[in-house]
């Protein structure tokens, strides 16, 4: 849940076809370009010596002529055409570098695939033998083995060429094969009783078609490269045209000296164009596989500043108003810490959070119910205003009572005051401690970060006394704080984020999902320590969670969460025996219960709705069993009902009226 | 400790299958070369020099077994037999006067060129979507052009038309070879357009790695985190981001020096640099068997141990590879 | 009571740690140790446990995607070892295995058709064209995804997870199997829409007279939803017996910490049993009962001797020396043994 935020942006840009997927590749102008470029140098390497205007080894007066009308591309020190030259040289060279690649590919296919699917010993024999390879030197190798085969063709080199080359793409893709067996597709298709053979064809290599595009492509590249060196230094058969043995013709004839840059021009370019070509091509698979770099461009600092924009460009307004907007209300008249207002978040058009309001008291424990979707974690990133673009809060409040009485916009704050207001006074504890911690740095380092960024007068020992204090609490022996994260067991690394959220004595914790990648009975260790520490060190707490049992016993307040918007707001206990809302009495009836009588459990019917299809009026209407004609027309508001608050339009005076007239 | 020492173990098996394919390769290969070899001598070699060669690139009359481990006996003995190229010295003493060349300019230009592009790769990652993106075709283009070439073009710029550098050579023939400073200042005089072509030919590949890297770690929890801790941005930039991403990169860059320090050797050739890439080049030109088997060893030497320094500074960097 | 369809007897399965050079090489982790368990026709038995107490391990080694490392697979009685080739098939078919995570269960470049065409070929290898296009139509009918023809031609991502688990029941109904092992079918979906899988498994489980295993880590659905419940911890079954015995009178000291952890704002009593420490590593598992390093009645006998099964009441058995006939006097009297 802790990566919602990041699901919804994704599913945002999911196309129905993987197809089509490959097509919004093309849409990069990069990777067009690449495509393009790629697409007519193999058209030139087929049409080539058919399209020369001369015989490249035809010997003319014209020597080392530069660039003419006759001669695009100048003439040689025989007067031999270039453009000839280059031209039957694209077939050399591309024929070496696509025959290599796809020699190459098939050979690391065959390994990887066979090392990844089989694991045991022949993995390890065979990635042994893929990482010898991948470590000797490939260059001198092919240099020594074309050396035995001198004037070699085409096809010795693509031999040579593809035996010192295999082992990069056999690793990559005996990884991936290694990941994609353990994935449960690859099971669920065992389970099946589907043969080996088919599974891999149908399941493991559709899958890594992308990376095998990558390696292939890669191979090209290096290919065409290794065969320019190669005739370059002379070892392939000089007297067949490639762009190597241009090269290699030119530094014999001394182009250099004699300044005939036509020469060794267009041979060096047309390789370095190729490889750019191919590399861009490259990217664009890249970022096809890891969707994180297809959000580089989003994810920008510029777009990460403006993501509150409209509301620092409202703060000139305000502050005219003068500084009581920041310093909203005296002390002591109220003990609510948060109030958060008509807070709205967007991704893009899609709106995740809509018009939340809610406020927390001091040493309250506020838990937010929600089912994948409803916007509850998308919340907590908003009021820590963690949230990464495309996320966006155009409207609502999120004002801050300061321990001094006065009050902040959350909001409204610069960037200084951001970074002071946050662990200062607020702290998150994420879902997975495993992927909060960093991972090359020590338990007791990373509390101790904070306390250098936010008490920069604070002295070594102090801090270090601080630490062994803070692992005390969470209950981890002090010899802890030198271990990394990866050296602790689930629960203790959960204790250990808590006790990073408390380094700086925080007001607020926002807790996100804290304890839901854990085990029962470890939960509840944490939960008891939670609870415990909140008693002894006074912090409110915002919980967040699916696990509605765990709310109930836990929260004073409940908000349920539901298509984004709070459904209804109650006391915990109230909430428990009176839910108000169909949507929560659906819910409590989901829980199966350990103690007392069995009751009966009806569930509800559907499913939670996608935030980018929400029905019309109440979200909740097309899974409700009491909905009536008026859902469809309006979104309903909280309407209080005793102690609680739900937004139904069951609650709406003019509506009962109805209800009770048709009922 | 024990995953450095399972990588030694590695490496000796590297080193092992290096030698090994030394050993095989001649005697695979059509025709007879050590014949071929003695054949271009033209007599001019003695009995003893004959054995030696004979016994690394094959003895048509000793099995294979006894072929190899007197080829062994050889290698360890140091006795990589006499170079035809550059006749009548001896294979060691021609590695002796290049391979320390070739070991200043290329690891230095191989680890410059690495930490550049690091560098540039984790501010491009961190301001992402800036204009530093549009350095990315550019850079693209400069690791795709062949070393050579960009060698060519340097020294058609700086030594032929510009006349700033000289033409080729690793010093200054007027100078003695010698401690003095007079020989330093025109060896580094000397090194500089070799430099600056395998660093700015290098930079692009680690640019683009270390790019990507970054913008995948930016969207780690543990960097929102930090940044929700309240930490300076250059805190969360290099203690959090850049001090992960680098670490797949540094793995990389193990992984690619075979292939980095194979294409220098290259530029070496255009440079007409006394390394081991001229020297190569000259062996192959020559067919001279003897040098090129034993520069290919020295290289994979030389990129096993660098190999294995990386390995020690990334095992110092990922507590994770530290367990046990 | 009828004979089980499916049996394990004394199954123990080790992993070997992997790696020729690695740490620990040539140990093995006790993924399950000397484990029995019966499933009857029409029966829903529930196998309860925390992440790596060989749950999972269990449910694949009765679906023979694994071997076991001793002890018996016995299905209608017959033992069978079959973990490749026709006879594994021939096992499948009659033993189908349902996973947790209906997300990560279906083959993302792969449409829902194309994955059900492949298991019914596997299963209906007669049926061809539009004979195969009936059994799939069917299969999802079977599973309330109505009309299939709306779901046919999608892909995973399409889907949201209820009717993704709801997909993969229908595959595994294509092989008309006389057992399910459901892996934590509902444990990655909503809550509201949990009950509506299980009540699907259920009817299916009664309607087919299949045996049904339930793999949970949640026991109150356990008591809901099955009609007998095992409980696992560290590789070792500790307590088996009818889901409303073994949920209400508790008897092995782990389950009572399962059930008093788990949260109940229906618990009246906030007494709970006071946890020391973490579950084992299972490459050393602990001598004797494997829990006695957290059990707050550990005797001393409990850290030498592995206690064998007793017998309580109507099934109800419990792995544990409390229940000896005659437990060591002296030990009874101190329960907080560290």
């Amino acid at each position: 849940m802790a990566m919602q935020p990041a699901v919804l942006a994704e599913a945002d840009q999911v196309e129905p076809r993987a197809g089509r997927l490959w097509l919004r590749a093309l849409r990069s102008p990069l990777t067009l370009t690449g495509v393009v470029i790629t697409l007519i140098f193999c058209v030139l390497a087929v049409i080539g010596p058919w399209i020369a205007p001369y015989d490249p080894s035809a010997v003319t007066d014209a020597a080392t002529a530069p660039p003419s009308f006759d001669h695009w591309l100048g003439t040689t020190q025989n007067g031999q055409d270039i453009l000839s030259q280059m031209l039957y040289g694209a077939q050399a060279s591309m024929f070496v570098g696509l025959g290599s690649a796809v020699v190459t590919t098939v050979l690391s296919v065959l390994v990887g695939v066979t090392a990844g699917y089989l694991g045991g010993v022949s993995d390890e024999l065979l990635s042994l033998l893929a990482n010898v390879f991948l470590v000797l030197p490939g260059l001198p190798l092919t240099i020594i083995l074309a050396a035995y085969l001198p004037h070699s063709g085409s096809l010795g080199i693509i031999l040579v060429i593809s035996l010192t080359g295999w082992a990069w793409g056999a690793r990559v893709l005996r990884a991936q094969t290694l990941s994609l067996r353990k994935r449960d597709f690859v099971e669920a298709a065992r389970a099946t009783g589907e043969r080996t053979s088919k599974i891999i064809l149908r399941d493991i290599l559709p899958n890594q078609l992308a990376v095998i595009a990558a390696s292939f492509l890669g191979t090209v590249t290096a290919a065409i490269l290794t065969q320019a060196s190669l005739a370059f230094l002379g070892l392939t058969d000089v007297t067949q045209w490639s762009w190597g043995t241009i090269l290699y013709w030119a530094q014999a004839d001394s182009a250099l000296l004699t300044g005939s840059w036509w020469w060794f021009g267009p041979a060096g370019l047309a390789i370095a164009l190729i490889g750019t070509a191919l590399s861009l091509v490259n990217f664009g698979i890249d970022e096809f596989i890891n969707p994180r770099l297809r959000q580089a461009g989003i994810a920008t600092l510029k777009a990460q500043r403006a993501q509150v924009s409209r509301k620092r460009a409202g703060r000139g307004k305000r502050v005219r108003r003068g500084v009581q907007d920041r310093r909203l209300r005296p002390a002591g008249s109220t003990d609510v810490i948060l109030d958060v207002r008509h807070l709205k978040v967007n991704y893009g058009v899609v709106t995740a959070v809509d018009d939340v309001s809610f406020t927390l008291r001091r040493g309250e424990v506020l838990g937010i119910a929600g089912e994948s979707g409803s916007g509850k974690s998308t919340l907590a990133y908003a009021i820590t205003r963690l949230h990464k673009p495309p996320a966006e809060i155009p409207q609502g409040e999120i004002r801050y009572t300061q321990p001094d009485g006065s009050t902040v916009d959350v909001l409204a704050m610069d960037s200084d005051e951001l970074r002071s207001f946050r662990w200062e006074e607020l702290s998150i504890v994420f879902q997975s401690a495993m992927h909060a911690l960093n991972p090359v740095m020590r338990i007791g380092a990373q509390i101790e970060d904070a306390l250098v960024a936010h008490r920069p007068g604070s002295t070594a020992p102090e801090r270090a006394a601080r630490v062994v204090e803070l692992l005390g609490i969470v209950g981890i022996p002090a010899d802890r704080a030198n271990s990394y994260p990866h050296e602790l067991s689930g629960g203790m690394r959960q204790r250990a984020m808590i006790a990073v959220g408390l380094a700086l004595d925080p007001e607020i914790i926002v807790m996100d999902e804290p304890t839901t990648a854990l085990d029962v009975v470890i939960q509840r260790q944490i939960i008891d320590k939670i609870m415990e520490l909140k008693d002894r060190l006074g912090f409110s707490v915002v919980f967040i969670t699916h696990d509605l049992s765990l709310l109930i016993e836990m929260s004073d307040t409940i908000a349920v969460m539901y298509g984004g918007r709070i459904v209804e707001l109650a006391p915990a206990q109230d909430f428990h025996e009176r839910p108000q809302h169909p949507y929560s009495r659906g819910l409590l009836a989901s829980f199966p219960t350990l103690s007392g009588p069995k009751k009966e459990l009806t569930g509800i019917p559907g499913s939670p709705p996608d935030l980018r299809r929400l029905p019309s009026g109440c979200s909740f209407r097309p899974r409700c069993p009491v909905a009536f004609d008026a859902c469809a027309e309006r979104s309903p508001s909280l309407y209080q009902i005793g102690s609680s608050s739900a937004a139904c339009l069951r609650y709406d005076e003019e509506h009962a009226v109805t209800i009770g007239e048709t009922a | 400790m024990r995953t450095v020492l399972r990588k030694l173990g590695f490496y000796v098996l590297t080193a092992w299958v290096a030698i090994s394919l030394n050993f095989l390769i001649p005697r695979i290969m059509p025709g007879d070369p050590a014949e071929h070899l003695i054949n271009q001598f033209h007599g001019k070699l003695n009995p003893a020099a004959i054995q030696a060669l004979r016994v690394l690139f094959g003895q048509p009359d000793a099995s294979l077994w006894s072929q190899y481990l007197s080829y062994w006996h050889s290698i360890l003995t140091g006795d990589f037999g006499i170079s035809y190229a550059y006749y009548p010295a001896d294979v060691g003493t021609v590695l002796g006067q290049s391979m320390f060349w070739t070991l200043g300019l290329i690891t230095a230009c191989t680890v410059l060129g690495f930490v550049i592009g690091t560098g540039l790769g984790i501010l491009a990652g961190w301001r992402r979507g800036s204009w530093l993106d549009s350095l990315i075709p550019a850079t693209t283009f400069l690791s795709s052009i062949p070393y050579f070439w960009f060698a060519i073009i340097i020294v058609l710029v700086f030594a032929i038309t510009l006349n700033w550098f000289p033409l080729s050579g690793g010093y200054s023939v007027d100078t003695t070879i010698g401690f003095s400073g007079d020989f330093v200042a025109s060896v580094l005089y000397y090194a500089v357009l070799p430099a600056a072509t395998i660093v700015i030919t290098s930079v692009g590949g680690w640019l683009i790695g270390m790019r990507n890297m970054m913008v995948t770690t930016l969207s780690e929890d543990y960097v929102r985190l930090a940044e929700a801790k309240g930490l300076s941005r250059r805190r969360i930039m290099y203690s959090y981001a850049a001090r992960n991403a680098m670490l797949p990169s540094l793995s990389g860059f193990a992984m690619s020096l075979g292939f980095v320090i194979g294409g220098s050797i290259v530029t070496e050739v255009v440079f007409n640099y006394p390394g081991l890439g001229t020297t190569l080049f000259k062996a192959a030109q020559a067919a001279d068997y003897p040098l090129m088997s034993a520069i290919f060893l020295l290289i994979t030497v030389m990129v096993l141990i660098a190999n294995l320094i990386a390995d020690v500074v990334y095992v110092f960097l990922d507590p994770r590879t530290r367990e046990g | 009571m009828s004979a089980p369809v499916l049996e394990a007897v004394d199954v123990t399965k080790h992993f070997p740690v992997r790696g020729l050079l690695k740490r620990g090489a040539g140990r093995v982790v006790h993924a399950v140790d000397n484990v029995s368990l019966k499933l009857y026709a029409g029966r829903i038995t529930a196998l309860v446990g925390e992440s790596g107490s060989g749950k999972s391990t269990l449910a694949r080694l009765l679906a023979q995607l694994y071997p076991v490392t001793s002890g018996e697979i016995r299905l209608h009685g017959q033992p069978v070892r079959a973990t490749s080739g026709k006879a594994f098939r021939d096992h499948v078919s009659k033993v189908q295995l349902i996973l947790q995570d209906p997300f990560a269960s279906f083959n993302p470049v792969a449409s829902i058709a194309s994955t059900l065409k492949r298991a019914v070929s596997i299963h209906h290898a007669d049926k061809r064209g539009d004979a195969q296009l009936a059994v799939i139509d069917d299969l999802l009918t079977q599973t309330n995804l109505v009309p299939p023809r709306q779901f046919t031609e999608k892909f995973p991502h399409e889907l949201s997870g209820g009717q993704l688990q709801r997909v993969s029941i229908a595959r595994a109904l294509a092989a008309s199997p006389e057992v399910f092992l459901a892996d934590e079918p509902v444990s990655s979906l909503d809550v509201s829409i949990r009950l509506g899988i299980l009540n699907l498994l259920r009817r299916l489980t009664e309607e087919r007279e299949v045996a049904m295993l339930y793999v949970t880590h949640d026991i109150a659905s356990a008591r809901y939803f099955a009609t007998d419940t095992a409980v696992m911890y560290a590789g070792e079954i500790v307590e088996t017996g009818p889901s409303e015995t073994v949920t209400q009178q508790a008897a092995h000291p782990y389950t009572k910490l399962l059930i008093s952890s788990a949260p109940d704002p229906s618990r009246v009593d906030t007494e709970r049993i006071r946890d020391i420490g973490q579950p084992p590593s299972l490459i050393t598992p602990p001598s004797g009962c494997r829990f006695h390093p957290r059990c707050p009645f550990a005797l001393d006998r409990c850290k030498q001797e592995t206690p064998p099964t007793f017998e309580l009441a109507d099934g109800h058995t419990t792995r544990c020396w409390l229940y000896a006939d005659k437990p060591e006097p002296a030990a009874s009297e101190r329960p907080d043994a560290s």
